[in-house]
């Protein structure tokens, strides 16, 4: 039976749940999941009005919106996306942690490589912006 | 505060995926335990395993779009590495070893392929404290550097010698004390029949007798002794014989001078009752619930819901056989007892 290592000891020291985190969102390695119902359509290749940047000089990457906290609530947050709509949304805690693994093409060991224990989730159909 | 969210155009060349983290994997990755994960030739079973647990993974699909954010490749806002289509649900489980393919020694080992016990651990989807528990549980052994499983009946005979040994060396079998050595067992039982190996006695103690890992020694466990003969003796019968008669039985079955408390209780999964007691083997049955209910009433019209429980109790997890059997058939009460009849 093939198996693997699965290497962990990168997310050892963020087991302590005490670690503080100023990050409303992120993980202290900056990870976080973004939960949005559907799909998100996509261009192939960097065109058209869309914002575009490069990732590492390598990847191409769309903004596709921009996320906003409520000042008064932190755990909600609205996802505007283009211009014309909006999506509201909360900041959970997920019942069970989820690990991040990163799966090698041909090395011998995962690795985990994060620990995430919030989401941010846009559960309701979007909302025209006025 | 407001943050640009990304998203990558194409799937990064690095794959990510999400594993839940139940407690009992966080105390394991606490104690900063090994872990590996595993894939059996079923694609669809995938486990990982810690030196002592077992979890298997499941996929879990998700339609929504769960994207991998992160704030620090471009500090201010939020990059979207990956889609996550699924997340793997994570749930312990005993494990398990594939024995299909091993062979059975009867004193003799059968012609066939060079298959380590390590190999065979490699290849069973469970953790390897786990696997060994389980493995002498069921007589497996390594014998000239193959993993086989040892017959019923050769066991008996080393059993039968090994208990002789301890009445004679005078070790208190009923002592609470670990009180017996490897070592010296193995020395001597080795001259007394030639095919037993260190081996072999090293399952025989790990079956039948307690380990106690500080000393490194072990204590004859009498219950599990008395088990193993009554299962033998009851496979031995050829026509149905009442308790009483059985207890004889069973009782001839044990060594001279062994003499242990022996209980019906113990074999409860290994019998039934139909004018007399007969030999019956769980293993045998159908793992389909219905037609295994249908095969416990061709034995016999009417089961002591005692006496039939354990025959049911791998269909239930958390709750009772007799509310399973409930759509199945009626559970009466005669007396102090139980009746399970057909509907």
């Amino acid at each position: 039976m093939p198996s693997v290592d699965l290497e962990y000891s990168k997310v050892v020291p963020i087991l302590d749940q005490t670690i503080k985190n100023d990050s409303i969102i992120s993980t202290p390695y900056g990870l976080s999941i973004l939960e949005i119902q559907g799909v998100l359509n996509l261009p192939s290749e960097p065109h058209g009005d869309a914002e575009f940047i490069k990732v590492d000089e390598i990847y191409d990457a769309v903004k596709f919106g921009r996320l906003q906290f409520d000042e008064k609530n932190e755990k909600k947050v609205t996802l505007f996306v283009s211009n014309s709509q909006r999506l509201l949304g909360t900041i959970e805690d997920l019942d069970v942690p989820l690990g991040v693994l990163k799966i090698p093409n041909e090395e011998s060991t995962i690795t985990m490589i994060d620990i995430i224990k919030k989401k941010i989730i846009f559960k309701q159909r979007p909302l025209p912006i006025m | 505060m407001e943050l640009p969210v990304y998203q990558h155009l194409r799937p990064n060349v690095t794959t990510y995926k999400l594993l839940q983290l139940p407690p009992d994997v966080l105390e394991a990755m606490n104690l900063q335990d090994p872990i590996q994960i595993k894939s059996s030739r079923n694609e669809a079973d995938l486990v990982m395993v810690s030196p002592d647990k077992t979890w298997r993974l499941r996929q879990m699909n998700q339609t929504n779009s769960v994207l991998l954010m992160d704030e620090t490749t471009r500090p201010g806002s939020l990059i979207g590495k990956a889609n996550l289509p699924y997340q793997y649900e994570v749930v312990a489980i005993d494990g398990s070893i594939n024995t299909a393919d091993i062979p059975i020694f009867t004193g003799q080992l059968p012609y066939g392929e060079l298959y380590s016990v390590e190999d065979l651990l490699n290849d069973s989807a469970i953790s390897k404290n786990q696997f060994f528990k389980h493995w002498f549980n069921i007589g497996g052994c390594e014998i000239e550097g193959r993993a086989c499983i040892l017959s019923p009946d050769f066991i008996k005979e080393v059993v039968d010698l090994f208990l002789t040994l301890v009445i004679t060396k005078q070790i208190d079998y009923k002592s609470e004390e670990f009180n017996i050595e490897e070592t010296t067992i193995s020395s001597e039982l080795k001259g007394v029949d030639s095919r037993v190996t260190d081996n072999i006695v090293t399952t025989v103690l790990h079956k039948f007798c307690d380990f106690d890992p500080k000393t490194s020694k072990f204590r004859v466990n009498n219950e599990k002794v008395a088990m193993f003969y009554g299962i033998l003796a009851l496979k031995s019968l050829q026509k149905p014989i009442d308790t009483k008669e059985f207890y004889l039985v069973w009782k001839n079955y044990l060594p001279n001078f062994y003499n242990i408390p022996i209980n019906l209780d113990l074999l409860k999964g290994w019998y039934y009752k139909n004018s007399g007691l007969h030999y019956l083997d769980g293993g045998e049955l159908s793992m389909d619930i219905g037609t295994r209910i249908k095969e416990l009433f061709a034995c016999t019209g009417q089961w002591e819901l005692e006496d039939m429980e354990p025959y049911l109790k791998m269909f239930v997890v958390n709750k009772k056989v007799e509310s399973l059997l409930l759509k199945y058939a009626k559970v009466k009460r005669v007396g102090s007892k139980k009746i399970v009849v057909p509907r």
